[in-house]
């Protein structure tokens, strides 16, 4: 009866180590390389923060007027 | 040029009047990549890369049961690093962050395939034989061909789950975490998996049924 960690070093020592053919490596790496320098297109991450800010902004200031608009 | 030592995991290289550079040293090498890769190094994808290539491509094989499919997925890994590099958190840990976008990616292969299959079998209704797994052909030895079998027989939750803590080192959290599952799930994959290894390693060889 083995234990976990037995079956574990089992399976990590005589698991087939394999890996991509050279070739195949090589142009993986290259087309990596090529998209890490690739200029940046433009981004729109910054759309969805600024509008929910200015809806949540327009929100605040239409509650404070409705409440002024209440007590005057 | 002159060597300088900085700040853990790093030194500074004085290369000129006014210019230096920092570069990893070994102490940390993960910390180092990982601020490489927000500036955008080649060296620290490479580190990357070399550090990580074989290991995601035997998980992507065993997952999807094919190596090429497998070395299109691993090219989409990396293209992501690549593209992410300068996104990353300074504290990331690379093999958690790398097994998620492989996980999500054969997930998401997972379930097109699962449509595209649903409509071949429309087309064709043949069962198919019990494929082999992606490495058993190249195991030399009777436990080396055990666990591949015995991986090839495990549900693909159940393999990866292995695959992360025993050949990853990640403690079980850490996997499932990287699997978005619960720890209680986790422990049951684990416990399944290691089942099939034991009975695998367990199995009397061919010769020694012949005996029986």
């Amino acid at each position: 009866m083995r234990d976990d960690a037995d079956l574990d070093r089992l399976l990590a020592d005589h698991a087939v180590r394999a890996d991509v053919d050279a070739i195949g490596a090589r142009r993986i790496r290259a087309r990596a390389h090529d998209a890490m320098h690739a200029p940046r297109g433009l981004s729109f991450a910054w759309l969805e923060p600024t509008l929910a800010l200015a809806i949540g902004v327009t929100q605040i200031v239409w509650a404070f007027h409705a409440v002024l608009a209440l007590y005057r | 040029m002159r060597w300088q030592r900085a700040a853990r995991g790093f030194v500074t290289v004085q290369l000129a009047v006014g210019s230096s550079v920092q570069v990893g040293v070994d102490d940390d090498p993960e910390r180092a990549w990982v601020a490489g890769l927000r500036r955008g190094d080649a060296w620290a994808f490479d580190a990357v890369y070399e550090t990580y290539r074989a290991r995601l491509y035997g998980y992507l094989a065993r997952m999807t049961g094919r190596r090429d499919l497998a070395e299109d997925l691993l090219q989409e890994v990396f293209l992501r690093l690549a593209r992410r590099g300068r996104e990353l958190a300074a504290d990331t840990r690379l093999a958690a962050w790398l097994y998620t976008v492989a996980h999500h990616l054969v997930v998401s292969h997972a379930r097109s395939a699962k449509v595209g299959l649903a409509l071949a079998s429309e087309l064709a209704r043949a069962p198919e034989p019990r494929a082999a797994g992606p490495f058993e052909a190249l195991a030399a030895g009777r436990a080396q061909l055990a666990i591949e079998r015995a991986m090839t027989a495990m549900t693909p939750a159940d393999r990866e789950a292995i695959w992360l803590v025993a050949i990853e080192r990640m403690s079980p959290q850490e996997a499932a975490a990287v699997l978005s599952v619960k720890p209680d799930a986790m422990r049951q994959r684990l416990a399944r998996a290691r089942a099939k290894i034991e009975a695998a390693l367990d199995e009397p060889t061919p010769l020694m049924r012949s005996v029986r």
